[in-house]
């Protein structure tokens, strides 16, 4: 067990804060290298309730203000310095679902991108449709005929399409972040299931992920759209 | 970060954008892609009889390295036997391209891309890359 670097005795880690302050003596002790992001607000990864994560972080970035150790030793102001980073890079990552996700396949040895090139092809069908839509919306927004309401090259059907597709793909991408963060929430403990689980969940953020960029994409284009109009 | 003028060119002008018919013979098809920045990537070879790639056409949604490694390949792979080809590895896109170190996997996409595309070819082939 880790000894407090101050009173010397083993650390208890009782409540999330005891990794930061010595519950004997009250001295702020380094995180330890290697402390994953879950660790660092003492969740039991991969699950984080994002209610108590901003209330840890709320709490840790009180408690860890440089203000407090302006006029203490090198040694403590060091500590200070590496605790209230490692509490902001990992509440970027847990406070992102797909990032959390990435980080957790990571640490688990599965990297998202790790042997996952394949697309469902019912899928990958279906966006490069939607691409080609926000490319033709794109164009006629190029074209003077396009600029007009209307007009020749803005067929007006394609933003009401394009609007609908947004909305559907939304729906979808939510739906299939819910699932992740249900999976990552509820983590099988048999170590039997792990890697199916691992696998759903690299699945899962996977076709997010490639939603989310033609969610991107049809914004892009639609806004443009919206620009022109109010030209 | 800065896109070097090749990307650009690529980007801006796309070469042999489009699909074949997928059924079509000789036609083989790869659709990958990069869950880490959701890029797809979807490229078609024709390949003739004797194995040697006469065209190619890809379709990309993503960055703009993406699309610039994909249309850069599909000029790359025309007139080379499937064996060239299946050995054009990512590091020949990266030094074309000059993509900067967090690009990369974009190069390894359209390598990815090529493999399956030929793996499709061959299954159409009865797995035999020689049939004609």
């Amino acid at each position: 067990m880790a000894k407090c670097w101050k009173c010397k005795e083993p650390m208890v880690l009782g409540s999330y804060l005891d990794r930061y302050f010595c519950s004997r003596c009250g001295s702020i002790v380094p995180l330890p290298a290697g402390t994953n992001h879950f660790e660092v607000f003492g969740f039991d990864a991969p699950a984080c309730d994002l209610e108590q994560l901003r209330e840890r972080h709320r709490e840790l970035s009180r408690r860890l203000h440089p203000d407090f150790f302006m006029t203490a030793d090198e040694q403590v102001r060091s500590a200070s310095t590496i605790n209230i980073s490692a509490v902001n890079d990992a509440y970027r990552c847990l406070s992102d679902p797909m990032a959390r996700a990435a980080y957790w396949l990571d640490i688990s040895g599965s990297p998202l991108g790790k042997d996952n090139s394949s697309v469902d092809p019912e899928l990958a069908a279906e966006l490069f449709e939607l691409q080609e839509l926000a490319m033709q919306m794109r164009a006629a927004g190029e074209s003077p005929s396009g600029r007009v309401a209307g007009g020749a090259g803005d067929s007006g059907g394609n933003s009401i399409r394009a609007a609908e597709a947004l909305d559907d793909l939304q729906s979808r991408f939510d739906a299939e972040i819910t699932a992740a963060v249900a999976l990552m929430d509820s983590w099988p403990q048999a170590a039997a299931e792990r890697p199916g689980a691992l696998y759903r969940l690299k699945k899962a953020i996977s076709r997010a992920s490639y939603m989310r960029t033609m969610i991107r994409n049809l914004k892009d284009s639609l806004e443009q759209r919206w620009q022109r109009s109010v030209a | 970060m800065a896109y070097s003028d090749k990307v650009i060119d690529h980007y801006e002008n796309p070469r042999n954008v489009g699909s074949f018919e997928k059924e079509e013979e000789g036609v083989g098809t790869g659709v990958v892609g990069a869950p880490e920045c959701g890029d797809v990537m979807k490229l078609q070879l024709k390949i003739t009889p004797k194995g040697v790639v006469e065209d190619a056409r890809f379709k990309t949604f993503g960055c703009g390295s993406a699309i610039a490694s994909s249309s850069y390949i599909t000029e790359l792979v025309k007139g080379k036997s499937v064996d060239e080809v299946r050995g054009i590895s990512n590091t020949e896109i990266v030094e074309e391209l000059s993509l900067p170190p967090v690009k990369i996997h974009c190069s390894v996409l359209a390598e990815d891309a090529i493999k399956a595309a030929i793996s499709d070819w061959e299954a159409k082939n009865g797995g035999d890359k020689d049939a004609s």
